[in-house]
Formats: C-alpha cells, structure tokens, sequence
C-alpha cells in the first residue's frame, strides 16, 4: 500500500558559506561574547518549500513543473524521506526508490555489474535480491559488455539507463524521478516508458518532475506546480481532500485549479462552524469549493436549495466533492433570469450536476419554459483541444465518460428538458428556441466556448446572463483569454466570481446588434 | 537513536560489502590486492625496528613487538580519527539522493578500518613468532580491550563525522594533529621509557587506547586506571555523540 501524504510543510535549510563554515569564527563568536554573532554567523536558511500539502495514493501519477530553483528537487527528497521537515507532518508508506541526481549512489570505479548490486543495496535491496535482479537490469539497459566495464566509462545516457534499470528493478511502491529523465535516445525513451507503465499499472505512485510537457502529459495524470516554494495542484483528481477541507468537484473542470494549498488559512480546517440545520453537505465549512470565508452562508441552511443541491449530488457530477458555492450561484441567476422571456441553455452538462440543481431549484418557475442540455456526453474530442488545454486532457478523459442515457433517465420526468447530444456549436441546428434568459457554458474548451458565446450572445434577452464556468480558474487561460477579448469587443469585462465562475450581464440591446454585425462580417 | 542503531542490524551485509568493496576498490587492477596493506605495514615495521633499534640501543626481542603492535594499533586509531571529519561528507551524492539511514556511512568507514586492521594482524603474528612472549592467560585482556577500543573508536567516527560535516576545518585540524600524535603518542615506544615525562602521555587518550591491546600482547595485565578511563571516555564519548546526534541528525543532509 503505497501512500504519501504532506500535511502543511515547511521545509528549510541552511545555506553556511565558506564563513560560517569554518570553526574559527563558531570560536570568535564565543570569545566575543556572540558580539561579532551578526557576521561571523553567516548562515542563510533557505525556505524551499512553504506549507505544502497533499496526499498522494496508490496509482497517482504526478508531473512536478516549475522553474529552476522553484523547489522540485527538494520536493522530490523531501517526499523520500532524505530532508526532514522544519514543520508539518509527513506520512510515508511503501518502498521508495528515488533517481534524482545522475550517478549518485554508484561507485565510477566499480563496474556495471557491481553497481547494479551497490545501488540496490542502497535503495534497500539485499545481496541475493540484487543478484537475482541482474538478468532484467541487462536486458532492459541493453549495456552489454559495458556492463563490465567500470562506469566512469559510461556516457550520460548510459549512466541513465543503468539508474533507472536499477531503480525500477528492485519493485518500489514510490518512484521518484527528477527531470534528467528525460536523458537517453529514442530507444531508450520507449523501453522506459512500457516500464513506467508497467508500475504504474501496478498501483504505485509515481512523482518525476520535468521541463518537458509532453513527457507529462505522457505519464501523468495529477499535475503539481511548484512556485518559490509554494504548491499548486493544476488539475486535482476528484478526491483530494486536504484536512478533508478543500474538496472540490470535477464537475467544474479543473477543481482545484489554482487553489494554492498554502493560502487556506491554517485554522480553516479546524474551527469549523456548523451552520444549524445545514443539509447541503456531509461536512460543511467555511473552506469549501476553493473558497474560505467568514460569511453569511444561509443559503447552506436553505432547505430549497439542498433539495436542489442533493439532487445534482445524485446525477454523480461531483464524485462527492463540495460544489455547493458554485452550484449555488448558478441556482441563484437561472432563478432570477426564470422572470425573463427565454429559455434556458447549458453547454457542456457532464452527468447534468448543475442543471439538475437547477432545475429542482426553479421548480415550477421553469413550467413554461424550455431547458436545453448540449454536451457529447462522452467528452472532448482532443482535436480541438489547444496544447495548453491538451496538458489535462488526461482529467478529463476519466472525468467525462460515457453518460447520455443516465442524463436521459435523470430528467425523463422533466418534459421542459431537452437533451441534445452532439458538438457544440453543430448542434444548436437541433435547438428550436431563439430567445434566452440563462445561459450556463462549460466546456473546458476556448473554441467550443466560443463558438457558444458567439451564437448565444445575440439571443439572449436584456437582463438575462451568461455563466461561465471555467473563467476564473488558473490554468483555463485559453478560456479566459478568448472570453475578455469577446467581452471587449461589446465594451464589457467578465466579472470573475471567487467560485472560479465568470458572469457576463447582458443589459442592453443595441451595441450587441453592433456586436453582432461584426461578428457575422 | 538507539533505535537507529538496533535498524542497522539490518544493514550489517550492506556495509560489509561496501567496505569490502572500498577496500578491493582501492587496490584494483593491482596484483596483491589489499595484502598491499599488509606488505606497506610490514615494511614500516621492519625499516623502523632496524633504525630505531639501532639508535635506542634497546632490546630487540621487546622492542620490534612492541614497536609492531603500536604501528597496527595506531593505523586503526589514526585511520578512523583522520577519516572521521569525512565520514558523511564523501557519501553527500548518496544522502542527498538516496534514503539510507545516517549511520552506515561512520560505521561502514569503521569497518573498512577494521579489515585494514585484520589484515594488518598477519605481521604482528609473523613478529610475535619471530620474538614469542610468555604466553598466558593475560593475553585474553586483549578481548575487553579491543571490545573498548572499538567502542571508543565508533563514537569518535560518528561524533566527529557530524562535526566535520558542520564544520569544514575539523578535518584540516586533524590532519595536521594526527602524525604530530604519532610522535607523542607512545607508539614506537613504552610510556614508562619517557620517565618524567610518562604522566603527560597519560593525558593522551590514544596511549590508553594501544595500552589495552599492547600490554596484555606482550604478557602484562594493563593498570586498572587504564581501564576506568577507557571505560569513563566511553560513556562521556558515547553520551555526548547520543546528545549531539540526537539532537542535530535532521541537519545532516543538509551540512553534507
């Protein structure tokens, strides 16, 4: 059972120059009666990873990005127990094996094969063990002869591959690996990459950091990036759960997205005010959905909206997560555009999450009105994913699977519902309604978003809104960036929501005609 | 870190094969291999039994095993004392990449000292043939004293280990000290030979240290004083190296 879990670390060290280093001035400090302390003690400690928390399990697959410097190596040790923390708690569990500086842990002089044996050793292996490995470790490196000759004979590559042979060979349940990976010809990087998946198949965790996306993209599927120290996860798996506290949901695209674990509050977790009579979810906090407040929260106690909230538990959206903030302005502005003339739409429904909230929420408001779910139920197709947005496309390729017939069931009492299966925007041919109050758009796709807003804009009344999902997250910079400048162009901005939405009002008609002009020329 | 150590049980094939490795390592692609060791030992003690003893004037037959015994003692002292500073320094690459626990890096260097050490018994045996002293049951003393000058060395090697890695200097110091102790330590010679002087070579905690594996060699029990002391620097020594370490040992990868 392979398990990693980071809670509020701090990690730091001391960085002695050739100063303070030296005994002699430890001695002048004491004869001076610690009066010369300032600078004989010339000792700079170095934060390299500030309140960082995680948990990682067992088949977790994690790219580390960041600069240099910004605090991946020492991540990397850190999660291997090598530097201890100056705060917080880790929990480790399960063999580790770690490949982080080129050539560390083997004897130059000693050759191939009485490396294989030093380094396995080394990670923990017995003699026998080692013995017995030596036969796989051959035939993976395809070193040959080299293999007895002494290693300061061996080229950086070679080196490489006899230390991820080795590394690999000796079964960890946690594999390190830092970015000189990437080292090795093409060979290599084939023969490395049916191994990894091999691990990874068998449940391990598996950490590598690297400049490369595209190695990340090929082998990860958690993303962690790493800035002076400080840790944000890029696309959270459904999950994860830090103090159980910042859970939150799939149904937004990347949940978690740049929700900097650092930034909740440290007692967020712990003092916890239960607001009397909340329904809405299992734990409720203060710290939920990415967000920590110290807010009026009533609508948590609203019994309307946790019947609403509960039934688009029940679709299966959220895996579970706390949603409910989101879930809540969403409900909030299709109930007020439910006063207008129009229909409503969402673009991109999932398993139908939000709008199965809603339309409990609305509940009889919705009688004369149509509500139109478009989405392909199963996914994105990767073609119109930008290279930016292909980096998650591992998210969602498990998040977004086949769900036509569980939406079809899920609002088959509901008349006012049309499900349109297709791609956006093809499928608006399928959509009767010209006119709209609410408009729910979240794709996890500029293009597809686009294309919505572009029809949509026109169509929706005065008064009415367009909700934005995805604008606000940190990584949607597609989206984000597609949107200000389809904002601009109707001398409007995007008002980011704290919940990661975007809200776009639409409060008069004339220059959306012009906007429309332009847009048709 | 008791505990700690009661773990590296379970390293003991791992530090023995590295210091076996070290020590093949060194003396590759030579033909005798680490009896190197041994022929370099034997040499020391054959040239300086032949000046020495010309100069003394003294006694052949006490002098060259005595002479022999102190230069094997002595490499194991000085050896595991010079290298001490460097014990967790030369493994950085391996403690800043690789989870191994602290202790096998002095422990192994106390090892590689101890084959050293076994190897080089081959000339004290061939002296002792060629100059026999009276045997007797005084020569078991060498097991408590070797059991003492062991334990003395192990927390020499991790205490001044943690300080040569916090503290670049010490292992410059001790290397300057070590052969200038040669001299003052009675190596080549016995400390009542100095006389006057003998009460300061009793200051020497390395005279305590050749003295209980010496003296019970060549037929005499060793004072009980030397025992009380050797005893007395093991639990001070081993006290202060359990306080230190267990104190400072989160540091050491990062002084490495």
């Amino acid at each position: 059972m392979a398990h990693i879990k980071f809670e509020n670390v701090t990690v730091q060290y001391p960085i002695y120059n050739a100063h303070s280093l030296s005994l002699r001035n430890q001695l002048v400090r004491i004869s001076t009666g610690g009066l010369l302390e300032k600078e004989s003690s010339n000792v700079v400690t170095i934060t390299a990873l500030s309140g960082v928390s995680f948990e990682l399990n067992e088949g977790d697959t994690v790219g580390l990005v960041g600069h240099n410097g910004a605090g991946k190596t020492t991540l990397l040790r850190t999660m291997a127990g090598i530097y201890p923390p100056a705060v917080g708690e880790i929990q480790r569990q399960g063999r580790v094996s770690t490949i982080i500086e080129l050539g560390a842990g083997l004897d130059i002089e000693l050759s191939g094969y009485e490396n294989i044996v030093r380094m396995g050793m080394l990670l923990g292996s017995s003699h026998g063990e080692m013995e017995a490995a030596i036969p796989g470790v051959e035939a993976f490196t395809e070193l040959g002869d080299f293999l007895s000759m002494p290693v300061r004979t061996y080229s950086s590559g070679m080196i490489m591959r006899l230390m991820f042979a080795v590394g690999t060979a000796i079964r960890p349940e946690i594999l390190l690996i830092d970015e000189m990976f990437g080292t090795g010809d093409a060979a290599f990087q084939e023969k490395a990459q049916s191994r990894m998946h091999e691990l990874i198949s068998t449940a391990k965790i598996f950490v590598f950091a690297s400049h490369s996306q595209d190695l990340i993209k090929k082998y990860c599927r958690r993303v962690f990036s790493l800035e002076h120290g400080t840790l944000t996860e890029l696309n959270a798996p459904i999950s994860v759960a830090v103090h159980g506290i910042a859970r939150t949901g799939p149904d937004a695209p990347p949940p978690a997205t740049g929700q900097t674990v650092a930034a909740v509050p440290p007692s967020a977790g712990i003092k916890v005010k239960k607001p009397v009579g909340n329904v809405v979810v299992a734990n409720p906090t203060y710290a939920q959905d990415g967000l920590y407040t110290l807010h009026c929260v009533d609508f948590m106690s609203d019994e309307r909206f946790a019947k609403a909230y509960a039934a688009g538990e029940a679709t299966g959206s959220w895996s579970g997560a706390a949603v409910h903030w989101r879930v809540y302005v969403a409900c909030w502005f299709a109930e007020g555009a439910s006063s207008l003339e129009g229909d409503l739409i969402e673009c991109g429904v999932n398993r139908g999450g939000i709008s199965r909230a809603i339309v409990s929420y609305l509940g009889t408001k919705l009688q004369d009105k149509r509500f139109y779910l478009l989405d392909t139920f199963q996914g994105i197709p990767v073609t119109i994913l930008s290279d930016r947005e292909m980096l998650h496309n591992k998210y969602f390729k498990e998040n977004y699977t086949e769900c036509y017939q569980d939406v079809l069931n899920t609002f088959r009492e509901f008349p006012q519902v049309s499900v349109v299966k297709g791609l956006v925007p093809d499928t608006f041919d399928k959509v009767d309604s010209e006119r709209f109050c609410f408009v729910h758009i979240d794709m996890n796709n500029a293009i597809s978003e686009m294309a919505a807003a572009e029809y949509l804009w026109p169509r929706l009344v005065v008064g009415g809104c367009m909700l934005l999902d995805d604008y606000a997250w940190v990584i949607n910079v597609d989206q984000r960036q597609a949107f200000d400048r389809f904002a601009k162009q109707r001398d409007m901005t995007v008002l980011a929501l704290p919940t990661g939405q975007g809200l776009l009002m639409k409060t008069r008609e004339a220059s959306d005609t012009r906007a429309e002009a332009i847009s048709n020329s | 870190m008791i505990d700690q150590l009661a773990a590296l049980y379970r390293y003991l094939p791992l530090m023995l094969y590295f210091a076996w490795g070290d020590t093949k390592g060194r003396y590759r692609r030579s033909v005798l291999g680490p009896f190197w060791l041994v022929i370099g030992t034997a040499a020391g003690v054959f040239g300086l039994s032949f000046i020495w003893g010309g100069l003394l004037k003294v006694d052949r037959a006490t002098f060259v095993p005595t002479l022999a015994v102190g230069i094997v003692v002595w490499q194991l002292i000085a050896g595991c004392v010079a290298e001490s500073p460097s014990a967790f320094t030369r493994n950085a690459a391996v403690m800043r990449n690789l989870k191994t626990p602290y202790l096998i890096f002095p422990l192994q260097l106390m090892l590689r000292q101890l084959i050293n050490f076994v190897h080089n018994l081959v000339v004290v045996v061939v002296v002792l043939i060629v100059f026999p002293p009276p045997l007797g049951a005084t020569q078991l003393l060498v097991i408590p004293g070797m059991l003492l000058l062991v334990g003395n060395l192990l927390w020499i090697v991790i205490l001044f280990g943690m300080l040569g890695a916090r503290f670049r200097d010490i292992e410059q110091t001790i290397g300057v000290l070590i052969p200038l102790m040669f001299f003052l330590t009675p190596v080549l010679y016995r400390p009542e030979q100095l006389g006057a002087m003998e009460q300061f070579a009793w200051l020497n905690p390395f005279t305590y240290m050749i003295s209980l594996i010496r003296d019970p060699i060549q037929g005499f029990a060793p004072a009980p004083f030397v025992y009380l002391i050797s005893a007395s620097m093991l639990l001070v020594g081993w006290w202060a190296t359990l306080w230190l370490y267990g104190r400072r040992h989160d540091r050491i990868p990062f002084w490495v």
